[in-house]
C-alpha cells in the first residue's frame, strides 16, 4: 500500500510541479468567462445555461488532464529510463501500473475540485441556489474521467503512440455518448451493417453516469452504489489490458 | 489472451449495466429534423455528452428567433395595449419541441413557447399541443395544465378566468417574465393595477432580461402617474 | 521462497534477440548469445566490452526490465520478475534519470519509499548515503540545480539507499572528472571492502577496472569470450589491456572460455 501511495504521490507531484493543472485552471477560467457572456444570452435561464456550460467544461478540461497524462505518461517513463530505476525496485509491475493510475486519478480530482470552485462561486455570484445535485454530477464526471483514463492507459500502452493513444481514446469517449444514436443508425443500416453492433458492446455507457444531462429529470438520489460498481468494473478491466501490456514491456 | 479476455468481460459488462439497480435507460435520440444549428452542432454537443447544453443553445435560437416579436410585446404592455399577431414564426412550436426532446425537464422553453403561440400569436392549438407533449414528458408539471386552461379560457374571451389560472404560475422559477408580463396587462384590462403594479415590481426583481426590467420600470410609471391622476380631486 | 545461500547472480546459457518492426520491416538483433556466469558473494566482477556488446542488456536482464530470449538467469536464487528477489540489489544506470522538481532529499525519499523503507529507518539512511556520496550540503538542491557528476553521486545514493547485497553499476564512472572518479572508486571500495557488497559492473575504463574488479568477463558481439581472474592481468605483462584487445580482436571461435 505505502508504494502506491508513494507512486501516486509522485505523479501528482510532478503533475503540479509541469504546470499542467495551472494551465487547465487558467484555461478553464478564460473559458468561464466567455461562457458567461455567452449563458446572458439565454436571459431568463442565464444560471440554467451557466451551470450546463460550466459543468461541460469542467467535464472537457478534466478529461483533457485524463488524457493528456494518460497518454504520455508511460510512454516518458520508458523514454526517460525513469521506469528502469523505479521497477529495479522490488516491486512489481501491477503494482507500478496501479499507483501511477491513482496518481493520474487524483491529478484529475485536483483539477475537478478547482474548476468546479471557480464555477460553483460564479454560480452563486449569480444568484444560483445550490443543490446536492450539483455535487452529483460532479462525481458522474469524475467517474467517466476515470474511465477515460483507465481506456488511454491501456490503449498507450499496447499503441506506443500518445497521439493514437489520445485519439482512440476521445473516439471511446464519443461512442460512450452516441450509443443510442449510433445504435439507431446501425438498425437503419439494414443487415448490411449489422455486423458493427457488437463494436457497440466495447464504448463505455457514459450515459449511464452523465449525470449533469438529467438531474433536473431524476427525483431522489442518483444510484451513486450502481455508478461506482459500474465504473470500478469498466475501468479496473482496463487497467488489466494496461497491465497486460505493461507486464511484458521491455525497458 | 489477457486482453481479449478483457474485452470480452467489457462487453460482459456493459451487458449486465441495465441490471444494476438504479439503471435508467439514457434518453432517446432527440427529433433529428429539429436542429436550427445544423446537425454538425447537434452531433458534436451530443458526442460529447452535452445534451442538456445543446438544449440551451436551442432555447437561445428560439430566444434570439422570436426576440423581435417580444420586443413588440414589451412595448404593446408598458402601454397597456393588446398585441396583435396571428402568423409567423412558423417554427417555434417545432424549436420548442426539439428542445423538448433534448430535456423534457427544460419547463421554461415549453412555457415560453406555448405562451407566446397562445397568448400573443393567436395559435391555441399549436400552444396546448405543445402543453401536453411537455405534460407527457413531465406529467407532474401542474403549470403545464394550467397554461391549457388559461389558452383556453383566452380563446374564449376570458381575461379574469385566465389569469386566475395564470396567478399561481408567476411566482414559479420557470415562469416566463413574458408570461408575467400578459398576466399583468390581463389585470390592467380588467381594471386591477395593484395586482399589474405587484407583478412588474417582481420582474424588477427577478428578471434578467434587461429589455423586460426596463418594460417594468416603464409600466411602473405609468401606473404611478395614473394612480396619481385618480387621486386628484 | 529464497534459497539463503543462493549466489547473487547467476546467468545460464543466455539469449537475447531484439525483435523491432518499423513499417512493416521486422528485425532481428541477437544483442547476447549464450552467456553463462555468477557471481560470487563478496566479489567485484566487471564486464568488459566495446560499445553494442551486450553490458546494458546483460544488467538489464538481471533486474527484470528485459526478459532473456533463452536461457536462464537467478537474482538471488529467484527470477529477477519476481519483486521479492529485487530487494536484495540495488542499480545504477548509466545515466540516472530523476524527477528534476525532487530535491536530493525527495529523490531518496522516494526511492528508498519503493524499497520498503520508511519513517526513522528511512531519514538515517538518507542522512548516511548523503554523507557517503558527497551530497551533505546539496540535501535540498533540486536535481535539475545538480551538475552531471553530482547526478552520479545521486545515482549510486539511491543504489545503495537500502544497504543492497548486490549492486549493479553501468558505467559508474562515465561522464565524471578525475576527482569524483576517485570519489566513486572509494565509494565501491568501501561497499565492497567494509560492507561485503557484491558488486557488477561495467566501465569503459580498463584501468578502474583493473583496480577495483576481482574477476572481469569481456563480452564481444553478445557473446562472454573470456572470463579472467585478478591474477590473470597481474601477471600478464600488458595487463588487462592487452587481454582485452586480444579478445575482442582475435576471430570468434578461438580461445573462447567461461
Amino acid at each position: 500500500m505505502r508504494a502506491l501511495y508513494i507512486l501516486a504521490k509522485d505523479s501528482l507531484e510532478e503533475a503540479l510541479s509541469s504546470r499542467l493543472i495551472l494551465v487547465s485552471l487558467v484555461a478553464a477560467a478564460v473559458l468561464l468567462y466567455l461562457g458567461e457572456a455567452v449563458s446572458a444570452l439565454a436571459a431568463e435561464e442565464e444560471t440554467r445555461a451557466l451551470l450546463d456550460l460550466g459543468l461541460g467544461l469542467i467535464e472537457l478540461v478534466t478529461l483533457g488532464i485524463a488524457i493528456f497524462g494518460g497518454a504520455v505518461f508511460f510512454l516518458r517513463e520508458g523514454e526517460t529510463k525513469r521506469a528502469d530505476l523505479i521497477l529495479s525496485r522490488p516491486i512489481g509491475r501491477a503494482r507500478y501500473l496501479l499507483g501511477r493510475f491513482l496518481g493520474l486519478a487524483l491529478t484529475a480530482g485536483v483539477s475537478l475540485l478547482l474548476t468546479s470552485a471557480l464555477h460553483l462561486a460564479l454560480l452563486l455570484f449569480k444568484g444560483w441556489l445550490f443543490t446536492p445535485a450539483y455535487l452529483y454530477a460532479l462525481l458522474g464526471i469524475y467517474l467517466k474521467v476515470l474511465i477515460a483514463l483507465s481506456m488511454t492507459l491501456g490503449i498507450a500502452l499496447w499503441s506506443t503512440s500518445a497521439l493514437a493513444a489520445m485519439g482512440f481514446s476521445a473516439l471511446l469517449w464519443s461512442l460512450g455518448h452516441f450509443l443510442p444514436e449510433v445504435g439507431e443508425l446501425l438498425g437503419r443500416g439494414g443487415t448490411s451493417l449489422v455486423w458493427l453492433k457488437p463494436v457497440l458492446w466495447i464504448p463505455p455507457n457514459l450515459s449511464f453516469l452523465n449525470y449533469r444531462d438529467v438531474m433536473s429529470l431524476a427525483p431522489g438520489f442518483p444510484p451513486v452504489g450502481a455508478w461506482f460498481a459500474y465504473a470500478g468494473a469498466y475501468a479496473g478491466l482496463w487497467l488489466l489490458i494496461a497491465w497486460d501490456r505493461l507486464r511484458l514491456k521491455e525497458f | 489472451m489477457i486482453s481479449a479476455a478483457a474485452l470480452v468481460l467489457i462487453a460482459g459488462v456493459n451487458a449486465f449495466l441495465p441490471r444494476l439497480p438504479g439503471f435508467v435507460p439514457p434518453l432517446p435520440p432527440p427529433s433529428l429534423g429539429a436542429a436550427p444549428g445544423g446537425a454538425s452542432e447537434e452531433a458534436l454537443l451530443l458526442s460529447l455528452g452535452l445534451r442538456r447544453l445543446l438544449a440551451d443553445v436551442w432555447m437561445v435560437r428560439l430566444l434570439l428567433y422570436y426576440g423581435a416579436a417580444e420586443e413588440a410585446v414589451r412595448s404593446a404592455a408598458s402601454e397597456s395595449s393588446e398585441v396583435s399577431g396571428s402568423g409567423g414564426y412558423p417554427e417555434i412550436a417545432a424549436r420548442a419541441a426539439g428542445i423538448l426532446s433534448l430535456d423534457p425537464s427544460f419547463s421554461y422553453a415549453v412555457l415560453y413557447a406555448s405562451g407566446a403561440l397562445g397568448f400573443n400569436l393567436g395559435r391555441p392549438g399549436e400552444a396546448i399541443e405543445l402543453l401536453r407533449r411537455g405534460l407527457a414528458a413531465d406529467p407532474g408539471n401542474w403549470r403545464y395544465r394550467a397554461y391549457i386552461g388559461a389558452i383556453g379560457l383566452t380563446k374564449n374571451g376570458d381575461r379574469r378566468g385566465a389569469v386566475g389560472l395564470l396567478a399561481p404560475t408567476l411566482d414559479m422559477p420557470d415562469c416566463p417574465a413574458m408570461i408575467k408580463s400578459i398576466a399583468a396587462f390581463l389585470y390592467i384590462k380588467l381594471g386591477e393595477s395593484a395586482k399589474a403594479a405587484a407583478i412588474y415590481r417582481k420582474i424588477l426583481e427577478t428578471s434578467h432580461d434587461p429589455g423586460y426590467r426596463e418594460m417594468a420600470r416603464r409600466a411602473l410609471a405609468r401606473l404611478s402617474r395614473g394612480a396619481r391622476s385618480r387621486s386628484r380631486p | 521462497m529464497p534459497d539463503p545461500t543462493a549466489l547473487p547472480l547467476v546467468f545460464t546459457s543466455v539469449g537475447k534477440v531484439y525483435e523491432r518492426s518499423h513499417l512493416g520491416r521486422a528485425t532481428r538483433q541477437q544483442a547476447l548469445r549464450l552467456v553463462s556466469f555468477e557471481i560470487r558473494a563478496g566479489e567485484i566482477f566487471g564486464l568488459l566490452g566495446l560499445n553494442g556488446s551486450g553490458k546494458t542488456t546483460t544488467f538489464k536482464i538481471a533486474l527484470g526490465l528485459i526478459q532473456p530470449s533463452q536461457g536462464q538467469v537467478r537474482l538471488f536464487g529467484l527470477p529477477p520478475v519476481r519483486a521479492q528477489a529485487r530487494r536484495k540489489a540495488g542499480y545504477l544506470p548509466e545515466v540516472p534519470a530523476f524527477s528534476q522538481h525532487l530535491s536530493c532529499e525527495q529523490v531518496l525519499a522516494f526511492y528508498g519509499g519503493l524499497s520498503g523503507l520508511g519513517g526513522r529507518i528511512l531519514e538515517h539512511r538518507i542522512a548516511s548515503v548523503l554523507e557517503l556520496c558527497g551530497l551533505k550540503l546539496l540535501r535540498r538542491r533540486r536535481v535539475r540545480e545538480l551538475s552531471k557528476g553530482y547526478r552520479q553521486r545521486l545515482g549510486l545514493a539511491q543504489a545503495i539507499l537500502h544497504d543492497p547485497e548486490l549492486l549493479i553499476l553501468d558505467e559508474p564512472a562515465s561522464g565524471l572528472d578525475p576527482l569524483a572518479i576517485l570519489e566513486m572508486r572509494r565509494a565501491i571500495e568501501h561497499l565492497n571492502g567494509d560492507l561485503k557488497t557484491s558488486i557488477l559492473l561495467s566501465s569503459h575504463s580498463i584501468s578502474e577496472i583493473e583496480r577495483l574488479c576481482d574477476r572481469v568477463a569481456i563480452l564481444r558481439e553478445g557473446r562472454l569470450v573470456k572470463v579472467l581472474e585478478k591474477s590473470a592481468w597481474k601477471e600478464a605483462e600488458g595487463g588487462l589491456e592487452d587481454l582485452f584487445v586480444d579478445a575482442v580482436a582475435a576471430p570468434l571461435g578461438t580461445g573462447e572460455s567461461a
